[in-house]
């Protein structure tokens, strides 16, 4: 008996072989009309994505935001870093870290640094952690309140593993880490390979918004785009890798001191 | 059908290969980004801002070892902060670094101005060079930032260019013969590049050139349907009674 799958193709007119299978004629006056429509489409879609890109545009970086935790109840360390050792990206959240703080008089601030600055090394600014209790010391949050850990070598992956350390002596402490909005998704990729599954829980990541952008209007300013690229940069980098690989080597002032040679010029006449 | 598995095959083989020889030609990524030239002797050191860790560093070593009389520096569009601010400005940084590697403070020149790029920078330059007719600036900067402020003084400065040279600053958070293996070296190169894009469109001719590419691929899909269409009709099939 003959399959129906043989017979529809049986009743087809049967293409000579080396020609090429033409386009019924209907299908083919059909196609261009398909066209427009896919056209008018398309231009409506543009037209509307811009009216309402106010909608859409905060979805673009949700993927970078810290993945989304209720905050529990009972903090009692708050987690504050400086990855440059000069600066603190998340500086606007020291009124939060703060209003815990004095919530809760158990709690504590840990400080972890990312780089060792030179600055602070040649006395230029005092260093970062001074800095920060210096700031809560304007909410009545006495130095002492503020611990600095000392990882073992440079960069956040140590860093988590510090902080790991200091909650693995404190097993029934929970941690808010502040981190900058669009390095949340990352960071939390970061900590969950160098904390553990079971350390990573006690943490509650909280996206700081830069003082120029956040998610709702990253579009609007310089700075808000490039904190996108930034952010993107870092977690596909992040996703790949998320404990380093080679250690920084930080430059002592001599080796910048042998990177550059005497000028000829300048022994020929006096240096002012 | 064929046609489309050599195809797939010989892109799978690129890849594969590109990918097993990655540790050949990814250096070359970086190395093509830095464009520092020959230290030469030179009026002015400028310090481009946005690394206040180790370009200042390097500037007064030129200071110190006689090929810069003098050091610009300029003011930074300082990032607004819900509390007070924790630190000076960057450019305040600058200056006190500077002076605490031996620069006497009448040797800083401070460019005025909210510069927040290396374009902005370098309109002040320009500033700087006009004033000035017979004076030579070193550029100190990051040495992958060296290509995207070369094509910025080529741009904004013309002929003046001639009297600007790079001097590339070593990164610490990363080695540029592997930057593939850390996430400072990769956000560095990667960004470099996107950057330069940008700076292309948003600054240079890329505005025009890109629309025009992609004129040409639509015209060239129209071009390639109306072919299409005309030698479907044009088949016997469908040839005119």
């Amino acid at each position: 008996m003959e399959s129906a799958h043989t017979s529809e193709t049986a009743s087809r007119p049967i293409t000579p072989a080396g020609a090429t299978a033409s386009v019924p004629p209907e299908r083919a006056a059909r196609r261009p009309r398909w066209r427009r429509h896919l056209f008018v489409a398309a231009a409506l879609i543009f037209v509307f994505g811009l009216i309402f890109h106010r909608q859409w545009l905060p979805v673009l970086v949700y993927p970078l935001l810290a993945p989304s935790v209720s905050p529990p109840h009972a903090v009692d360390v708050v987690w504050i870093r400086s990855s440059d050792g000069h600066s603190l990206p998340t500086e606007d959240a020291i009124p939060q870290a703060a209003a815990i703080l004095l919530q809760n008089p158990d709690a504590v601030v840990i400080f972890t640094e990312g780089w060792p600055s030179r600055l602070v090394e040649l006395g230029v600014i005092p260093p970062m952690v001074e800095v920060l209790r210096s700031a809560l010391k304007d909410y009545g949050i006495p130095p002492e309140r503020v611990i600095e850990l000392k990882p073992t070598q440079i960069g956040l992956w140590y860093e988590a593993q510090a902080v790991a350390d200091y909650l693995e002596r404190h097993p029934n402490s929970h941690a808010v880490f502040f981190v900058e909005e669009f390095g949340g998704r990352s960071a939390s990729l970061v900590l969950r390979s160098a904390m553990g599954d079971a350390i990573y829980r006690r943490i509650t990541l909280v996206g700081v918004p830069h003082p120029l952008f956040s998610e709702q209007n990253w579009w609007r300013c310089r700075a808000g785009i490039k904190g996108a690229m930034v952010g993107y940069l870092y977690l596909f980098y992040s996703v790949i890798e998320p404990r380093p690989v080679v250690a920084p080597q930080p430059l002592s002032l001599d080796d910048f001191d042998r990177l550059i040679p005497e000028c000829p010029e300048s022994q020929r006449k006096s240096v002012p | 059908m064929r046609h489309r598995w050599v195809a797939v095959l010989v892109v799978v083989a690129v890849v594969g290969g590109l990918a097993a020889a990655h540790q050949w030609w990814l250096p070359y990524l970086a190395g093509w980004l830095d464009v520092s030239s020959p230290l030469r002797h030179a009026d002015y050191a400028m310090v481009m801002g946005g690394g206040v860790e180790n370009r200042p560093v390097l500037a007064a070593v030129l200071y110190r070892k006689g090929w810069v009389d003098r050091i610009l520096i300029s003011e930074i569009k300082p990032v607004p902060s819900k509390t007070r601010p924790l630190l000076p400005p960057e450019h305040e940084l600058t200056k006190a670094l500077l002076m605490r590697l031996g620069v006497p403070e009448d040797r800083i020149v401070l460019l005025r101005g909210n510069h927040a790029a290396t374009f902005h920078e370098i309109v002040s330059l320009r500033d700087v060079l006009v004033e000035s007719p017979s004076a030579r600036v070193l550029i100190v900067t990051d040495s992958l930032h060296t290509r995207r402020t070369a094509w910025s003084v080529r741009h904004l400065l013309g002929p003046m260019a001639d009297r600007v040279s790079f001097v590339g600053v070593p990164s610490e958070r990363y080695d540029l013969r592997r930057w593939w293996q850390s996430g400072d070296g990769f956000f560095m190169v990667t960004s470099e590049y996107l950057k330069l894009f940008s700076y292309w469109i948003i600054y240079g001719s890329g505005k025009w050139w890109v629309p025009m590419f992609i004129g040409l691929i639509v015209l060239l899909g129209m071009l390639r349907r109306h072919f299409t269409h005309r030698r479907t009709y044009q088949t016997p099939d469908h040839t005119p009674a």
